[in-house]
């Protein structure tokens, strides 16, 4: 028969009890020992999966250009689709910029002017100037160097009245303002959502396809290469980048990794890279954009032998 | 409908986890909710104009809790009187002010406002649901708290190594405000640095100043239990932070590392200090080699990364570093041109063309002069010099008692937190508004242990106690007390 206590439990029951007690004791050093061991574990796995820096691409003869900072224009109208679908804005008679970054700056930016040419007249606050001719229809342009501080932008012939339907005075349509440190472009148009920045990286969502138009005036480079950090969205992509004849294709995985396609033919100082993405973009969670590839600190290189 | 069951369910899981430790306390059980869902800032969703997330939840049941178990006006009445609520309601009406005077980015002024409104209720509630508790109890709940944000970073750290995704569970379902849907999207941080763990938060830097505040308490938490000799705590205490250490070099945050090392000096030069005035008891031999040892394990393999990340000049800082140097000086030349009330709230979210909920210069206290002016820097530095003052009047009174361990734990995060906002804007995280009820909770528990007699009363169900004649062996069995009751196993 088995012996009970006074409160009716058996006598093995203090140990019972002391058993669970000391389970219950044991329970939470241990626990936090294999958290401590899995976050050391987590630790290293992690600081294993790099994305190399664009800037440290080791591939001699290669140099490098990433955008700085895209700018706001301030006393301009506010932002607007421009006609070629990227969003832009109208200055009137005068607006301003401010460069940041490094001491020395080139200003890229995609423009055209109302009706007719315009000289547009950029003047920092010290230093040189530039004088750039804006056409009607949409171009890359690039201007600099620019010392640190407010650049004004002033057109010349001035403003006028944009249409009969709509009375603003305008004169240069100004989209995807980016400072650079190096006279070469590499600026995402058509197909590609607004510039966004988180922790200080600048990236663009691709649509389907867009198209990435590099402008590298005096160069001398016969071809040139473009890297960008990139990660798709929600399952691995496969990117098709074309310009004339030339043509690359590169899978973009889920993770951010730094992805390189080219060479491009340089024709003139400039090229236009078509890229489309496969499968194509589709909506994640409540943004209404579709999003495929995700393009942060795209760059334009030229290979140093050919310059 | 779909995102609030989630985070209604998910509030309803924390909630019988924390009754369970709790033992039915409705006070402690509101407090666990706080401080665990404080960090888990990427839980949550927009309904509306109205951005719902877990901490608000806990928020509203603390709310609840205190407006059945006490007297509604001498709560108010107590809130309303605590110098850091009065504190930073002047800085929020600074803040409402440069708005009407410099509207230039509404949306994000009026959140800035909500923000700083909804963490004074924050740390008022934590304050007085505390009230019946001690600062042991808080720091418990804190540390307790960083669990699930380091199981998050661990998991993101190691799917990728079985082959499956680093997403965290349900965070596909909840609709970002906007503004955030990449934050939501991205699954690790997306840079140049590489992969950084973020765990539950939407960047990693502000990840690891929170891991820099568990490692300071867990730390205090462990000196605490060595005092009482209680091996179970230390070791529970000590894996805690080795294992918020590990996690906070996997972040590869430099702020965060900057304030983490300013607040460990802190504490190595308290520690020492009570060490030879006998408050706290000096470390056994195994302990030291124990905490060698992990020291090792942890910065064994990663010091060659670490020291590639904190390197001047080194490549993979060249475009984070360029995008900070020019953001301050962007702010500083607002600053200099709108010296009286800046260039108003969010307004360099809106010159520098940043994303929706983005107003910073890679530095606090550069971003409150650029935006609010020398108006709004005179408001922080009122908000941080009582909170300060508070840490210094509490660590002067409990000077030769164990209970300095957690003084100079608290003390130090918040000083290490502070120099992580020079390089950072971190200022107003959820988890600040439970540090500075901590604080709160601390120069009460100070004050009160100042009169031993009168501190034994009522708290911790010391009713009853008999102190002894010598002040710190009552403190110390206090101390015993409290700590016997912290752990929730």
């Amino acid at each position: 028969m088995t012996e009970t206590t006074p409160a009716g439990h058996p006598a093995g029951g203090h140990e019972t009890v002391r058993w669970t007690h000391r389970k219950a004791v044991l329970l939470a050093p241990i626990a936090a020992l294999g958290l401590a061991a899995a976050a050391i574990a987590g630790a290293y796995a992690t600081s294993n999966r790099t994305t190399p820096a664009p800037l440290q691409t080791a591939v001699p003869g290669i140099t490098a250009n990433q955008p700085d900072t895209a700018p706001a224009l301030q006393g301009a109208f506010p932002f607007e689709p421009g006609p070629e679908g990227v969003p832009g804005q109208w200055i009137g008679n005068v607006a301003s910029t401010t460069v940041t970054g490094v001491r020395q700056s080139w200003l890229a930016f995609r423009a055209l002017s109302l009706r007719r040419d315009r000289v547009l007249s950029i003047t920092p606050a010290h230093g040189h100037g530039a004088a750039i001719r804006i056409g009607t229809a949409p171009a890359v342009y690039l201007a600099g160097p620019f010392p640190e501080g407010v650049v004004s932008l002033q057109p010349s012939p001035g403003a006028s009245v944009a249409s009969r339907g709509d009375k603003r005075r305008v004169s240069v349509f100004l989209s995807t303002l980016h400072t650079y440190p190096k006279p070469l472009a590499a600026l995402p148009g058509l197909g590609f959502w607004g510039v966004e920045s988180v922790q200080g990286v600048l990236f663009n969502w691709l649509r389907d396809a867009g198209v990435v138009d590099v402008y590298a005036p005096g160069a001398h480079a016969a071809r040139i290469w473009l890297t960008f950090v990139g990660r798709s969205l929600g399952g691995d992509r496969t990117l098709s980048a074309s310009s004339g004849q030339a043509t690359s294709r590169v899978v973009v995985g889920t993770s951010a990794h730094l992805v390189r396609i080219g060479p491009f033919p340089l024709v003139g100082g400039r090229a236009r890279v078509l890229v489309r993405s496969s499968p194509p973009a589709r909506r994640y969670g409540t943004d209404p954009r579709p999003l495929s590839i995700q393009v942060a600190l795209l760059a334009a290189h030229t290979s140093a032998t050919e310059e | 409908m779909e995102a609030l069951a989630i985070l209604f369910g998910i509030e309803a899981v924390l909630l019988a986890i924390a009754y369970r430790l709790s033992r039915g306390d409705w006070r402690r059980i509101a407090l666990y909710l706080l401080a665990a869902t404080a960090p888990l800032e990427v839980y949550r969703t927009v309904i509306g104009k109205v951005d719902i997330s877990l901490f608000r939840l806990s928020l509203l049941i603390a709310l609840a809790v205190l407006a059945t178990a006490a007297d509604p006006r001498a709560t108010l009445r107590r809130f309303t009187r605590l110098p850091l609520v009065r504190a930073y309601s002047v800085f929020a009406g600074v803040v409402a002010l440069a708005l009407i005077v410099h509207p230039i980015n509404p949306f994000l002024a009026e959140r800035q406002l909500a923000q700083i409104i909804i963490g004074v209720v924050a740390l008022g509630v934590v304050a007085e649901l505390a009230r019946t508790q001690s600062i042991a109890r808080v720091a418990v709940a804190i540390v307790l708290g960083a669990i699930l944000p380091i199981l998050a970073a661990i998991w993101q750290g190691l799917a990728p190594e079985i082959g499956a995704s680093e997403a965290l569970p349900l965070l596909n379902k909840l609709p970002a405000a906007v503004g955030l849907e990449i934050t939501r999207q991205a699954l690790s941080s997306f840079g140049t640095i590489g992969a950084r763990a973020k765990g539950t938060f939407g960047d990693p830097n502000h990840f690891g100043v929170y891991l820099g505040f568990v490692v300071c308490l867990s730390l205090a938490l462990t000196f605490v239990a060595a005092q009482r000799r209680n091996r179970v705590e230390q070791i529970s205490y000590g894996a805690m932070a080795a294992a918020a250490s590990a996690t906070l070099v996997a972040t590869f945050s430099r702020s965060a590392w900057v304030g983490t090392v300013v607040a460990i000096a802190l504490i190595v030069a308290g520690v020492t200090r009570a060490w030879h005035t006998k408050a706290l008891r000096p470390p056994t031999k195994r302990l030291a080699v124990v905490a060698a040892l992990v020291t090792l394990a942890i910065s064994a393999g990663l010091a060659p990364r670490v020291i590639e990340r904190v390197a001047p000049g080194s490549k993979i800082n060249v475009v984070s570093d360029r995008s900070h140097a020019s953001t301050v000086r962007f702010a500083w030349h607002q600053f200099v041109s709108h010296p009286v009330l800046g260039i108003g709230p969010g307004g360099l979210g809106i010159k520098l063309h940043l994303a929706p909920r983005t107003s910073g210069a890679h530095s606090t206290y550069l971003t409150v002069a650029g935006e609010l002016g020398t108006v709004g820097l005179l408001a922080l530095f009122l908000v941080i010099a009582i909170t300060l003052g508070l840490l210094a009047r509490a660590y002067r009174r409990l000077r030769g008692t164990p209970l300095v361990a957690l003084a100079l734990g608290l003390g130090a995060a918040y000083v290490g937190y502070l120099a992580s906002n020079v390089t950072y804007d971190i200022f107003f995280d959820d988890f600040h508004w439970i540090m500075l009820g901590a604080v709160t909770v601390l120069a009460v528990d100070a004050a009160s242990i100042r009169h031993p007699t009168e501190a034994e009363s009522g708290r911790d169900g010391l009713a009853g106690f008999d102190p002894v004649t010598n002040g710190a062996r009552s403190l110390a069995a206090r101390l015993s007390h409290i700590a016997r009751n912290a752990w929730p196993v």
